[in-house]
């Protein structure tokens, strides 16, 4: 009897478009189903032609310096008849260096202090103090940049960068003339500007681990700082690696506090106490000058680098962060 | 089971098995013990005047309706309302540590008293040994044999080895949720403790995990006393030495404790009318 009633009626056989077209048409005929469809792809689409737009318009724009130089661009620039060469690959490594630095940096004091608010510091603190941090991420870069170079540089010069190099085991990392304008000054301004998108951020991802975990640890005897080392930082590690991938692209694109306290030299850095520049910095330098022609295409072409390099280190931590989210089985 | 102090007692003016004063020393077969326990939160007292024992090496549940105190109480008993802003007064003794003396620390209590939750939590980012070893390597313990040896003897207690001796280095959150709760009760052994202090351990169980986790309760008593916070009677009836029962004051918002005596007694003949209403299903 009972097979009967499950043959009675078969499943209509679709084919894949088919069914894609019967979804479509179904959704379509939905009230509201229509205005939702539109806005999405409204919005994707505007999104889609924004981002392609750009990159189509800045290659179109550095073709000629590509042209002229092929890949051996992306380390020795194109030659400039007015100036020097633009040596693409010391800026590229200068960027790398000075993230690192800021990296470094602002890392342990960032997800110290998101852990300090999260965790261990009363409310009538925890409050107002996060104000504060958040305030930092409001100041504008340029302001940044001097207090870098009018503060910051003087007690750099005089005692942090003569400090460091009497440090013994790290003459590699500091060694030659204390300028003040150094990569280490510029990688240092970079960290107090990532400081507030980590503290934030992180801060946020603590506070999303779950009470129970917490308890799980007190109940074993754990002091409250190692509540914090044993269930919640680790706990909350993707959204911290999230936060870090996040500051590293700000740090990475930042351009003007940079270009004020790094000392603009085209040069290899020997040093972190020596000027370098960035590729932000670089640009930021030349471009107003650039001639028409080759000068300004092989400028676009450190734009399109600089631009290369944040969304490989985007998608990058994205896969990373994702893979990690499947091992720990949040994601199917 | 140790006939003299299983007669059971009521508690409400002041006293448990053998004492007849709040303050007096314990009797020597309590493992904890509770005397004119309050806890209250702002200004809310949650439960009040509560005096009780955990016999040495036996299973005390703690019964009654949502909302009557019964975890707050099993909480104080090892700190845990210190980071949650309850406030507790009164004595509570863990053998011979009273518990909340000035110079007593929340962290040495909750390394003799360990606690089981409601919901299985192991550490998310940990493999199953890690999860077990992690009281003992809060404690300073590096030695790798010990920690073996550790996790081993409190995965065979919570009767888990022979499922995941073989994946022992897996995430913990892979196993089922019984299996994690099991993970969590070896945790918890792994240091030690005389006292296991658990939360409704099986109320996020389906049957079977919770017929096993029964199991286990029973087997784990012959070591180390058990207070047990449950919701489910027959829970009580199956794996309880001594039950106490907790209900809302005359003021409909502070817990107390009405009875307190042998399982058997509390649920077949207790002494007071609102247990007896309560455990015969009439209220609840």
């Amino acid at each position: 009897m009972s097979t009967t009633l499950l043959e009675e009626v078969p499943p209509p056989r679709l084919t894949p478009i088919e069914g894609v077209k019967e979804g479509l048409q179904r959704r379509w005929a939905r009230p509201g189903g229509r205005a939702y469809a539109v806005l999405r792809w409204t919005g994707a689409t505007v999104f889609a032609v924004i981002v392609l737009g750009l990159v189509v318009s800045l290659l179109a724009s550095s073709s000629q310096a590509f042209g002229h130089s092929g890949l051996s661009f992306l380390w020795s620039g194109t030659y400039n008849a007015t100036k020097d060469i633009y040596p693409t690959g010391i800026f590229i490594i200068g960027t790398l260096i000075t993230t690192a630095v800021a990296i470094i940096l602002a890392v342990p004091i960032g997800v110290g202090t998101a852990a300090f608010l999260s965790e261990l510091a009363p409310k009538w603190l925890a409050g107002p103090l996060s104000v504060l941090i958040d305030l930092i991420a409001a100041v504008p870069s340029i302001v940044v940049g001097l207090w870098g170079l009018l503060v910051l540089s003087p007690v750099f010069a005089r005692h942090v960068e003569p400090f460091l190099k009497k440090i013994p085991g790290l003459e590699w990392f500091f060694h030659g003339p204390a300028y003040g304008p150094s990569m280490l000054l510029a990688g240092t301004v970079l960290a107090v500007m990532i400081l507030p998108t980590i503290v934030a951020l992180s801060r946020t991802a603590l506070q999303g681990v779950a009470n129970e975990d917490r308890e799980a640890a007190r109940a074993l005897g754990a002091t409250r700082w190692q509540v914090v080392r044993t269930a919640v930082v680790p706990g909350a590690r993707t959204g911290i690696e999230a936060a870090v991938i996040l500051a590293m692209g700000r740090a990475l694109g930042e351009t003007i506090a940079v270009a004020m306290v790094i000392g603009n030299n085209n040069a290899l850095p020997h040093s972190l106490l020596a000027p370098g520049a960035t590729l932000g910095s670089a640009i930021i330098n030349n471009f107003g000058e650039a001639n028409p022609g080759l000068d300004r295409s092989s400028i676009i072409g450190l734009v399109v680098v600089l631009l290369a390099i944040t969304a490989l280190v985007n998608v990058g931590g994205q896969l990373l962060l994702r893979r990690r989210l499947r091992a720990e089985g949040a994601v199917a | 089971m140790t006939i003299e102090i299983t007669s059971n007692v009521e508690t409400s003016p002041g006293g448990s098995p053998g004492q007849s004063t709040p303050g007096a020393s314990p009797s020597p077969t309590a493992a904890v013990s509770l005397r004119g326990v309050n806890v209250s939160f702002g200004k809310h007292r949650v439960v009040r005047d509560v005096n009780l024992d955990l016999v040495r090496n036996r299973v005390t549940a703690l019964v009654g309706p949502s909302g009557c105190g019964k975890t707050t109480i099993l909480r104080a008993i090892n700190r845990l309302h210190d980071d949650s802003g309850g406030k507790v007064t009164g004595q509570v003794l863990v053998g011979d540590l009273d518990v909340y003396a000035r110079d007593t620390q929340a962290e040495l209590v909750r390394s003799r008293v360990g606690m089981v939750f409601q919901r299985p939590n192991p550490f998310p980012t940990m493999s199953i040994f890690d999860n077990v070893v992690a009281g003992l390597r809060l404690n300073g313990v590096r030695s790798k044999t010990v920690l073996r040896e550790a996790a081993e003897s409190a995965l065979h207690h919570a009767a888990l080895w022979d499922l995941v001796k073989d994946r022992l280095h897996s995430p913990a959150v892979r196993l089922s949720g019984g299996q994690q709760q099991r993970l969590c009760i070896a945790r918890a052994l792994a240091v030690e403790p005389e006292v296991l202090l658990m939360d409704e351990p099986c109320s996020a169980l389906d049957p079977i995990a919770t017929a096993k986790i029964e199991e286990l309760i029973t087997h784990l008593a012959t070591d180390v006393t058990i207070g047990l916070v449950t919701h489910n009677m027959f829970q009580a009836t199956r794996v309880s030495d001594y039950t106490a029962f907790f209900l809302l004051g005359d003021d409909r918002a502070t817990g107390e404790l009405v009875e307190y005596g042998d399982t058997k007694t509390i649920f077949e003949s207790p002494h007071d009318p609102r247990t007896r209403a309560y455990v015969s299903g009439e209220v609840g």
